[in-house]
Parts: C-alpha cells; sequence; structure tokens
C-alpha cells in the first residue's frame, strides 16, 4: 500500500470506521477468512459515497457483517444479532466505547445537528493544529517564561526552537488523527489506546479555551 | 411479493452471468444488477455472493490499485464458473419457463383480481 500525502476526507473516514466495526464484528474468525470476507469493501464502499452514497444509508455494521457473513456462506457466530460476547475489562470498555460512538452518531444524524456536525467534521485538522498548539503552550508553561501573548512560545530557549516544536507538534498531531501513528484513531485499535486519545482529546478541548482566553 | 426471497434463490446466478459478461469489482457488480432491474438487491449479500463464489472456484480474483483511493478487488469467471452458470441458466429457464405458462394459463380460466399493486 502506498502511502499517500493525501489527507483522508470525511467521507473516507467514514468508510474506514464503517469497515473497522464490520471487522471487528467478524472478530471471531480466523485473520485469513475474515480479510477473505473485508478485503476489497473498502474500495467499493469509497465508491460507493463517490456515486453520491453513502455508508449511513447502510445500516448498522453489524448487521452488515451478518449478511455479508451469511451470503459468504461462512457459518454464523454463536451469539445472536445481539452482540459478541465481552469478557474482561478491555472488552467492558470497547463495548462501552462503542456504545457511547453509536450514540454519539446516533444524534448527529438527527436535523438540524446533522448540518453542524458534518460542518465540524470538515474542521477537524484545524483541530488537530489546535491542540498541538495547546500542547506546546502547555509545555511552555513548564518549562519557558509563559508569556500569554506569544502566538508561538520560545520554551526558554528561542523563538525559533518555540516554532520547531510547534511545528513538530502539529506534525504529530496530525499524524495521529490521520491514524497513521501511535496510538491510532481507528475504532479497531486496542480499548487502552483509544481511552488514552479520547483522554488526551478531553484534556485538550479542556485547556485550550483556557489558553486562548490570553 | 417478498422479491428478496426469490432473490436469494437467484443471485448467484444473477452474479455470475454479469461477471461472466465482464470482470468487476464488487461495488461494479452491484452498480449493474442494480441497472438491470434487481434493484433490491443488498449490498452485502452482493459482496458475500462474490466471496462465496469465489471460495467455491466459480471466480477468480485480482487486486487492482487505484491512485484515488483504496484498491479495488476485481472478479472474474473461471471454466469452473462457466459451467455452473450454463447449468443454472438451463434451469431457471425451465423453471421460470414453467411457472410462467402456469400463471398465464390461470389468467385465461379466471380473471385476474388485482391485489396488492406490488
Amino acid at each position: 500500500m502506498n502511502d499517500t500525502v493525501k489527507l483522508p476526507t470525511a467521507s473516507e473516514a467514514e468508510v474506514a470506521d464503517f469497515v473497522a466495526r464490520v471487522r471487528e464484528r467478524l472478530s471471531d474468525l480466523p485473520e485469513d477468512e475474515r480479510e477473505e470476507l473485508v478485503g476489497g469493501l473498502e474500495g467499493d464502499l469509497v465508491e460507493l459515497q463517490a456515486d453520491g452514497g453513502s455508508v449511513r444509508e447502510l445500516g448498522d455494521p453489524r448487521a452488515y457483517a451478518d449478511e455479508l457473513r451469511a451470503a459468504a456462506g461462512v457459518a454464523a457466530r454463536g451469539t445472536g444479532p445481539a452482540g459478541p460476547p465481552r469478557r474482561g475489562a478491555a472488552d467492558v470498555v470497547a463495548a462501552v466505547l462503542d456504545r457511547a460512538h453509536r450514540g454519539w452518531d446516533e444524534l448527529m444524524a438527527v436535523p438540524p445537528l446533522d448540518a453542524a456536525w458534518a460542518f465540524l467534521v470538515t474542521l477537524r485538522p484545524v483541530w488537530w493544529c489546535l491542540r498541538a498548539w495547546a500542547a506546546v503552550q502547555l509545555l511552555d508553561v513548564y518549562v519557558g517564561n509563559h508569556t500569554r501573548s506569544a502566538l508561538v512560545p520560545d520554551l526558554g530557549h528561542s523563538p525559533a526552537f518555540g516554532l520547531v516544536v510547534t511545528l513538530a507538534a502539529v506534525l504529530v498531531s496530525v499524524q495521529i488523527g490521520r491514524g497513521r501513528w501511535w496510538p491510532g484513531n481507528r475504532l479497531s485499535a486496542r480499548p487502552g489506546r483509544r481511552l488514552l486519545l479520547l483522554g488526551l482529546n478531553v484534556f485538550a478541548l479542556l485547556v485550550t479555551p483556557w489558553l486562548l482566553a490570553a | 411479493m417478498d422479491t428478496t426471497q426469490l432473490l436469494k434463490g437467484v443471485l448467484d446466478l444473477a452474479v455470475l452471468a454479469v461477471v461472466a459478461d465482464e470482470d468487476g469489482y464488487g461495488y461494479d457488480v452491484l452498480r449493474r444488477l442494480r441497472a438491470a432491474g434487481l434493484d433490491q438487491v443488498g449490498d452485502a449479500s452482493v459482496y458475500g455472493t462474490l466471496r462465496r463464489l469465489y471460495a467455491a472456484g466459480a471466480l477468480t480474483s485480482y487486486v487492482v490499485p487505484s491512485d484515488a483511493g483504496p484498491h479495488r478487488k476485481y472478479y472474474g469467471i473461471t471454466p469452473a464458473g462457466r459451467g455452473a452458470l450454463t447449468e443454472q441458466r438451463r434451469d431457471w429457464l425451465e423453471f421460470s419457463g414453467a411457472v410462467t405458462a402456469l400463471l398465464q394459463e390461470q389468467s385465461t380460466r379466471q380473471p385476474v383480481t388485482e391485489g396488492d399493486p406490488r
């Protein structure tokens, strides 16, 4: 897979999330069998969206996965459509996060919230930059002589140094946002990682207004 | 009538016919089925059917990278698939011919009373 520099669009991210959930629903299958089912799906769904359709019209990704599995003649999983059996703390966390995510998606599908949310989703890259900036500002509070008037802090060093650190932070933040770098932003990521990313985002969300209020 | 039930029985045949016509990837096959009038066909059902026919040896599969996005998984028909298509086509034509003849015979004997407009 070639690593293009192109940012994933909101629509591509939607497809990737949908496929991740389908894959998760098929998690009881051996990997090769699962990939046999899911392989190519991302390409097909991107095409569907390009054609004016939407993965949202496909309904619940778990029901979709069940239909895919049934049509492919792969034995159904033991449990009913209610959900996979979950055991252990990590699985409980994953289930709670999944439920919250689904609830949020459903809420954001209701007009007029859907339009507002679609607008906000396109602003994701702005948020990635903003949170990187917030992290550097916060660092400056601890290591530099923080003055709130400085857009790019000097980190107790020089403005150039501060600028380099800020750019590096933006790079890291954007790569995390794109799901390229640890801890990843996919729904299929391990629950601990999802929790970590969620915690960092919430923290950034709380601290950014405080930093901006200077 | 619930055409989704009918469709289940002939989806293999329809998918084989479409792919025999020209190689295609999942969404392309779906689009061609719908364009042919099978508009109730389910997205995941078609993709699952393609995977199953591939596993059964009726289809081959190859990946074509795309500049614009994720790769596409194309399917083509195998000689075994052509054999299955020929056989199933014959069965379907016989079967549907028999049902059609039955219905036409009946409609000449009694005036058709329209049920639900579906």
